[in-house]
C-alpha cells in the first residue's frame, strides 16, 4: 500500500475514533480534492485531460474548460470589485491562461491559477483606473412593483443586505473569504492564488467570518 | 453569534456546505454540528452567504471563441509546450553570440577605419556595420551610435547564419582585415 493510502487509512480510523483532528480532516480532505473530478461527475475528464486535448487540437475541450470555471471566477470578480466589467475580465482571464500554458504548474490545480490570473488582472485594472465617487442613478421604474413581486424584492433584497457584509471587507479578507466560504477553495489552493501561506489564510478567513458575524449581531 | 471552541471542526464548516468532505469526516463533523448550537448556526450562515452570492452572467460561447482565436494567432507546437521552449533556447543563445559578435567587430571596423587600410575583403560580419553618415563619424563610443544604425545593424543580424555552439576563433572571422 502507498504511503498516500496509508495516511488516508490512517485519518479514517482516526475520524471513526472521534479523534477528529486537523491534520486527519485537513489530509482526508485533500485527498479526495485529488481524486474527484471538480464537478463531481465521475465520468467527466479532468481538467489536465481537457488541456492536454485542447493542446492536440481539440476546441471543444477548452469550451468545456471555460463552461466549468466561468461561473466561479465570475462570482470572484464581481465580490472583489462590483463595478468591473465581469465578462471582460473573465474573457481575459482565460484568453491569458490559454495563452501561456507552458507556465501552467500541473502540480497545482487548473482553478488555482485561472483565480491567480483573474486576481492580478483586477488588481491591474485598479491601478490603472481613476477613482471617483459615482452616483447611483435611481429609474423611477425602480420604484414600481406589484404585489408578485414583492415577495421576490424582499428576498433580493435580504440577499443583496447579507452579500453587502462580504463587500465590507477588507479587500484581502474579502479575497479569502470569497474563496473559503463562497467557492469551498482549500486553504492550500487559496494561498497559492492570492499569494501567501495557509497559515495566513486561515487568520484572514475567520477574521473575515467573525466580521461578518459582528456585522449581523450589531 | 458565539464562535464554538472546536477550531478543527469550524475549519470544516465551509467543505461541509459545499459538500466536499470525505464521508467518514462529513459524518463525524454532521455529527458535532448535532449538538453544537454554535456550529449549527454557523453553519447555516455560511450556506445562506453561498446562496446569496451574485450570479453574474457571463457569455461561455464568446470566451470560448476567444480562446479559440489564441490557437490560431499563437504558432502551434505539436510536440508540446516544453519542446517548444527546449527548441527556442538555442536560437536565443546564437542570437545572442551574434550581437555580442556584431557589436564587437563594430568597435574593430571603426579602428580599422580610422587606419585606413586598403580596401581588403570584407569578412561578412563587417558588412553590418552601416556606412557613416555624412559629416558622421563613427569614431565615436558606440553608446552614441544613432538609433537608425543601431536598427539597419540588427537588421542586418537578421540574415545571419547560425553561429555554431562553440564560437569561431576572432582571427578567421577577421581573416579579411589582417
Amino acid at each position: 500500500m502507498c504511503g498516500g493510502a496509508e495516511r488516508v487509512q490512517g485519518a479514517v480510523r482516526a475520524a471513526r475514533a472521534g479523534r477528529l483532528t486537523r491534520r486527519a480532516c485537513r489530509r482526508l480532505t485533500h485527498e479526495r480534492r485529488q481524486t474527484i473530478d471538480p464537478n463531481g461527475a465521475g465520468d467527466a475528464p479532468s481538467d489536465a485531460e481537457l488541456i492536454a486535448r485542447w493542446q492536440e487540437g481539440d476546441d471543444g475541450a477548452a469550451t468545456r474548460l471555460v463552461e466549468r470555471h466561468a461561473p466561479a471566477l465570475a462570482r470572484f470578480v464581481s465580490a472583489q470589485d462590483s463595478r468591473a466589467d465581469v465578462q471582460e475580465v473573465v474573457q481575459d482571464t482565460f484568453v491569458r491562461a490559454f495563452s501561456s500554458l507552458e507556465g501552467f504548474r500541473a502540480e497545482s490545480a487548473f482553478r488555482t491559477w485561472l483565480f491567480t490570473i483573474a486576481r492580478r488582472l483586477l488588481m491591474d485594472r485598479r491601478r490603472a483606473t481613476r477613482r471617483r465617487g459615482e452616483l447611483v442613478e435611481v429609474s423611477e421604474d425602480d420604484a414600481r412593483t406589484d404585489f408578485g413581486a414583492l415577495d421576490e424584492m424582499v428576498a433580493e433584497e435580504t440577499r443583496g443586505r447579507l452579500w453587502r457584509l462580504v463587500e465590507r471587507l477588507t479587500p484581502t479578507q474579502r479575497e479569502v473569504f470569497v474563496l473559503r466560504a463562497g467557492e469551498g477553495m482549500s486553504y492550500r489552493e487559496i494561498a497559492e492564488a492570492v499569494g501567501t501561506t495557509e497559515g495566513a489564510a486561515r487568520v484572514h478567513y475567520h477574521n473575515a467570518l467573525r466580521a461578518v458575524k459582528e456585522s449581523i449581531d450589531a | 453569534m458565539r464562535d464554538c471552541p472546536n477550531a478543527d471542526v469550524r475549519d470544516l464548516l465551509p467543505d461541509l456546505v459545499h459538500g466536499t468532505l470525505p464521508p467518514e469526516v462529513q459524518a463525524a463533523v454532521l455529527e458535532h454540528v448535532s449538538v453544537c448550537g454554535d456550529c449549527t448556526a454557523e453553519r447555516e450562515l455560511l450556506a445562506r452567504l453561498v446562496a446569496a452570492r451574485p450570479e453574474p452572467a457571463v457569455d461561455v460561447q464568446a470566451i470560448g471563441a476567444a480562446v479559440t482565436r489564441v490557437r490560431t494567432m499563437a504558432p502551434r507546437s505539436s510536440a508540446g509546450p516544453l519542446a517548444s521552449r527546449r527548441r527556442r533556447a538555442p536560437a536565443v543563445g546564437w542570437r545572442a553570440a551574434a550581437v555580442i559578435a556584431a557589436v564587437s567587430l563594430g568597435a574593430l571596423a571603426v579602428g580599422s577605419t580610422q587606419r585606413d587600410r586598403d580596401p581588403a575583403p570584407v569578412a561578412p560580419a563587417q558588412a553590418l556595420v552601416p556606412a557613416p553618415a555624412p559629416g558622421h563619424s563613427l569614431g565615436m563610443p558606440l553608446a552614441d551610435v544613432s538609433e537608425t544604425e543601431l536598427q539597419a545593424l540588427l537588421g542586418a543580424l537578421e540574415t545571419l547564419e547560425p553561429v555554431p555552439a562553440e564560437p569561431e576563433p576572432l582571427d578567421d572571422i577577421l581573416g579579411g582585415l589582417s
